[in-house]
């Protein structure tokens, strides 16, 4: 018996109970809801962290000093000039490096505006590290690193709070009362994946920074961007023994610095969302069980209410896997019924919230697939029994149930 | 030519710890294009023979031949095929599925058989043409007559050309009128086409019909006259 005959039949049986049929379901419809929401919300905040995680640049390996026992990024030891120059020469993996001076919270004067903000002291390759472009102006040069010239790059939030729509190039500001000449703006960039927000600060020469704002040619901190993503790793080993040496620590001391690579962020993201991935599949898995449960239920009743039919169809010769195959394929319509109208239904209230509370969303294909495949194998698991419980009927009996 | 065939055919029954004996030997053969009828009061044994010889049953000992073919030992499935190839029924409650039209009901044993799904429907049509029920193909069981659905079934039941037709009290739930209708299509098939018949009945004037008639009381058979 063609399968085509077998789904159009099964199709017809269903549609005769459409009340029962839609409530049968019901159970797997919240379930595939369930799946294909939460995966949507899930994705797309996976896809808004990976999207910051990139924002930071590519490649890249931020060291802090500082151990991770009572961790002061900017408080403990600082690097010394030696450090940079041995990481430099030791690593050939590395295509940008700069070290990082900041200070936070300073109060920046433009006439009679007053603004506090951040002020980070950082070499001329700052905006290749970052990928990070200027909408008007330029980025400091080498040069004006090596001599200290008092030069800044502003951030968007400083633009607008100090400018106030005021072209700000060529103005000069006043940081901790020294004169700095505006010669670029950056592009507005969204949160750090920690909050903060980016176009709030002030870049500025390191060695500026170190002279006229911080008074020491040591630094809290280096950003290194690496040359290929998959030696990242090799890198920030390299980068980890030459700073050990460095500091001479001996095996069995523990490191007096902190190294994120990008890898790192990646992965414990990815493990986070891992948690939560699990945490779906066993709130999905337990209402598709209590969905498969109602099916089974509904298949056996519906196997007790055709027993004549059932009977019929053997004695017109109907081989008993004909009849098997029959049943399990109305327990599997049914359920990829239910799948699809929870597939919809998922992807709209996926929209909605989105709409609603500004979430992104991402509605990805394997999860629709993922979704109706195991609708599918809903239908298929409790749909055997009641379906065996059918094929083994005795075809006397059967034909004589009223 | 000897179309079916039985020997000693004994059916027990085990109803809890008794043993109830249905047919206690029953030998007789049918040859091909013969019309026969096998009356009896309840209980003599009459359903428990059309069951067997439906191969809906197996015997408990005895032989059972169709064509030749020994099929009182046959598994579940294989006695399905035998249904599906040599047996065509026709019952007292017309047994079509609700669920399918006249044509799809006709279509039905050829589907089983693994004819395609166009030509089961095509020799459907065919079918439902000799009963005079092709204007009503795609009618569903309850849209049609205690006789009309009788003329399905019996559509139906030569789909794949079976060696037997057998019919179990064909006119029992039909009018009289429409009952003799139903009998003198079953006559026309057995004298036009050469069908071989078997029609269980415990109505003697219906039985009279056929050319054979086999009486059976208590499991045996007490009878077996020509009608004349």
């Amino acid at each position: 018996m063609s399968p085509k005959f077998i789904i159009k039949s099964a199709f017809r049986a269903l549609r005769k109970h459409k009340m029962r049929s839609l409530l049968t379901t019901l159970g797997i419809i919240v379930g595939i809801i369930s799946i294909i929401t939460v995966m949507s919300i899930g994705q797309g905040a996976k896809q808004k962290v990976k999207e910051q995680i990139e924002d930071l640049g590519t490649n890249f390996i931020i060291v802090f000093s500082g151990t991770s026992k009572g961790f002061h990024p900017f408080g403990a030891k600082k690097f010394k000039r030696s450090d940079y120059k041995a990481i430099v020469e030791e690593c050939d993996q590395i295509k940008h490096i700069s070290p990082i001076a900041i200070k936070r919270s300073i109060r920046v004067v433009y006439n009679n505006v007053n603004w506090s903000t951040n002020i980070t002291g950082i070499k001329s390759n700052f905006t290749k590290i970052r990928n990070w472009p200027l909408e008007k102006g330029d980025f400091f040069s080498e040069e004006d690193n090596q001599s200290g010239a008092k030069v800044a790059v502003i951030g968007k939030t400083v633009e607008d709070n100090l400018f106030c729509g005021e072209n700000p190039i060529g103005k000069k500001i006043r940081i901790k009362n020294v004169p700095f000449k505006v010669i670029g703006v950056l592009t507005e960039k969204g949160k750090h994946p920690s909050g903060e927000d980016q176009n709030d600060s002030i870049m500025i020469p390191l060695k500026t920074v170190q002279r006229k704002i911080v008074g020491s040619y040591n630094f809290p901190a280096m950003i290194i961007c690496g040359k290929q993503k998959d030696q990242l790793h090799v890198l920030a080993n390299e980068i980890r023994g030459v700073l050990r040496q460095e500091h001479n620590l001996s095996p069995k001391d523990e490191d007096d610095f902190i190294l994120i690579s990008q890898n790192d962020i990646s992965q414990a993201v990815g493990a986070a969302q891992m948690v939560l991935n699990l945490l779906l599949i066993a709130v999905a898995s337990i209402s598709l069980l209590v969905g498969g449960i109602g099916i089974m239920n509904i298949m056996l009743v519906t196997v007790t209410e055709r027993t004549r039919e059932i009977g019929m169809r053997m004695a017109l010769g109907a081989p008993s896997h004909t009849i098997l195959r029959q049943f399990i394929m109305e327990s599997i319509i049914l359920c990829f019924t239910g799948g699809s109208i929870g597939v919809f239904i998922g992807i709209n209230l996926s929209k909605l919230l989105s709409m609603l509370f500004g979430w992104t969303v991402f509605i990805s294909y394997p999860s629709i697939v993922v979704s109706l495949l195991s609708a599918v194998l809903v239908g298929l698991f409790f749909g055997f029994y009641p379906a065996y419980k059918a094929s083994k009927l005795n075809p006397i009996e059967a034909l004589e149930e009223h | 030519m000897i179309t079916l065939q039985t020997k000693k055919l004994i059916k027990i029954y085990k109803m809890g710890e008794t043993e109830v004996m249905a047919l206690k030997g029953v030998d007789f053969d049918v040859h091909k294009g013969e019309f026969v009828a096998i009356t009896g009061s309840s209980g003599s044994g009459k359903s428990t023979l059309m069951h067997l010889l439906g191969c809906l049953d197996i015997p408990t000992e005895g032989e059972y031949f169709i064509d030749n073919e020994n099929v009182a030992n046959l598994t579940p499935n294989e006695l399905a095929k035998i249904r599906n190839k040599k047996i065509g029924f026709v019952f007292q409650k017309f047994n079509l599925l609700p669920d399918l039209t006249a044509i799809e009901n006709v279509a039905l044993p050829c589907l089983y058989s693994g004819m395609s799904e166009k030509e089961s429907l095509k020799k459907a049509l065919t079918l439902l043409e000799s009963v005079e029920l092709s204007n009503r193909y795609k009618h569903y069981p309850y849209q049609l007559s205690g006789g009309q659905q009788q003329r399905v079934a019996i559509a139906r039941s030569l789909a794949n050309e079976p060696s037997i037709l057998l019919a179990d009290e064909p006119t029992g739930n039909l009018d009289s009128k429409t009952g003799e209708a139903i009998i003198e299509i079953i006559q026309k098939l057995n004298e036009e086409k050469n069908a071989t018949i078997i029609m269980v009945t415990h109505e003697q004037y219906i039985a009279k019909k056929a050319k054979r008639i086999i009486e059976l009381i208590d499991g045996l058979i007490v009878s077996d006259e020509k009608v004349i």
